[in-house]
């Protein structure tokens, strides 16, 4: 194989080769204990929000939330919480959720801060209605094509 | 709006989620803690907002939980053995099934204190202070008593016959007729006839007839009951010609008190073959046995 075949092989792999698209889940119990998550995988696709654990075993289904664009971040509220846990499914009602979506290409910083929300990337803040907070940050692994 | 975004600033800087405090990387199944609690590499914890009930089965055997109640239930197919938890109680019990006993464990007081086995056909008690147990058979009806005082162990046989719903296992008077097995009536077996008081064993008699001649009355398991005459050709009446007795109205004291079947009861004048005290009666061999 030519040299240069070789360079467009080896660019193609890189390119293709998985992005670490994961991120972070702290999630804080009422009692004030606190786990936390890294590897998570986020994924949007049709208008659903899936956390995935690193092992597998949870995913976290976010869907029907009430989207608004501010400048160039999606901010969503609301919507129905799904955890699929041990082969089982549990609505968890909350008391708030607040996602920021950032779909663009650059950092952008979230309003009223200086703190960014990185490139395809989500954070968030929900708090359930047993009191248990969950926050999180992450790379989106798969998002919706613009 | 800009509002929950500073707050949303604000939860995410509190919370160590950069990039830095991260070291423990991907894999790790589910990931690292950091302070307090780990997670259990089961995914997320979530147990305050999700019902945390099911069963499990493993190699040696299942596990359940239930959450509302608190109770759980463990069983090791190895040992033979079940541990349950109340968490009313606080206590836990262990069920062994090889050797028919149990143990409960009261975390209140710290102590063994006592127990019950439910086997296949059974159920009991054993109190470990005591050192006395019972166990009731089902199939039989009849209740086994241990007395560790005496280290002797007594059957208490339930008048299946009878449905009187007492037990006997006191002293045999046996039948002087020595019958075999129902040879009283001719080897026929006899059963109780619900519509007849007694069964019938005294005596024909429909329950509520204002015929049959009151006999006085026993009070009984905090009922009273009355007693009627005996019907001549009666098993009852068979009965007590056997054993030579007489009736008379119930009511003194110092009388023979026979519980037949289906709570007819009688009384009689004691002999010297039977003395004053309270009898069942076995209606196979037709035999008296005390209390």
């Amino acid at each position: 194989m030519r040299p240069v075949g070789l360079i467009v092989v080896a660019i193609v792999l890189a390119l293709s080769a998985p992005a670490s698209a994961t991120g972070n889940v702290r999630i804080q119990q009422r009692d004030g204990s606190v786990q936390m998550y890294t590897g998570v995988t986020f994924k949007i696709a049709n208008k659903t929000l899936t956390m995935e654990s690193a092992d597998k075993y949870s995913r976290v289904v976010l869907r029907g939330a009430d989207c608004a664009h501010e400048g160039d971040i999606v901010r969503c509220t609301g919507g129905a919480f799904t955890l699929f846990q041990g082969g089982e499914a549990h609505a968890v009602k909350f008391r708030s959720a607040t996602f920021y979506f950032n779909l663009t290409d650059q950092d952008q910083t979230m309003p009223l801060s200086t703190m960014k929300v990185g490139a395809h990337s989500v954070v968030f803040v929900m708090q359930t209605a047993k009191g248990t907070y969950v926050t999180g940050n992450g790379k989106l692994d798969q998002e919706p094509a613009p | 709006m800009r509002i929950l975004s500073f707050i949303l600033v604000i939860a995410l800087a509190a919370a160590p989620l950069t990039a830095s405090a991260q070291r423990a990387g991907r894999g790790g199944g589910g990931g690292g803690a950091t302070r307090s609690t780990s997670n259990q590499g089961r995914g997320f914890n979530m147990s305050n907002d999700v019902p945390n009930k099911g069963a499990a089965t493993g190699k040696n055997g299942s596990a359940a939980y239930n959450k509302n109640t608190g109770n759980a239930a463990v069983y090791n197919k190895n040992t033979g053995t079940a541990t349950t938890y109340n968490k009313n109680t606080n206590s836990t019990t262990q069920y062994n099934k090889n050797t028919n006993n149990s143990n409960t464990y009261n975390k209140n007081n710290g102590s063994y204190t006592s127990g019950a086995y439910n086997g296949k056909n059974s159920a009991g008690v054993y109190n470990k202070n005591t050192g006395n147990a019972a166990v009731y058979n089902k199939n039989t009806g009849n209740m086994k008593v241990y007395n560790n005082n005496t280290k002797t162990y007594s059957t208490y046989h339930y008048n299946n016959n009878g449905r009187n719903g007492y037990y006997y296992g006191g002293r045999v008077v046996v039948n002087p007729r020595y019958y075999p097995a129902w040879g009283w009536n001719r080897g026929v077996a006899w059963a109780p006839y619900g519509a007849y008081w007694g069964g019938g064993f005294w005596g024909a008699f429909a329950i509520g007839a204002a015929t049959a001649a009151v006999a006085g009355s026993i009070y009984y398991a905090n009922q009273r009951y009355s007693s009627y005459y005996v019907s001549t050709g009666s098993p009852g009446a068979t009965l007590l010609s056997n054993y030579g007795l007489r009736q008379v109205p119930c009511g003194p004291g110092g009388l023979v008190v026979i519980y037949g079947p289906n709570l007819g009861i009688i009384c009689a004048q004691p002999n010297g073959l039977v003395a004053a005290g309270n009898y069942a009666v076995n209606v196979d061999n037709l035999t008296l046995q005390s209390q």
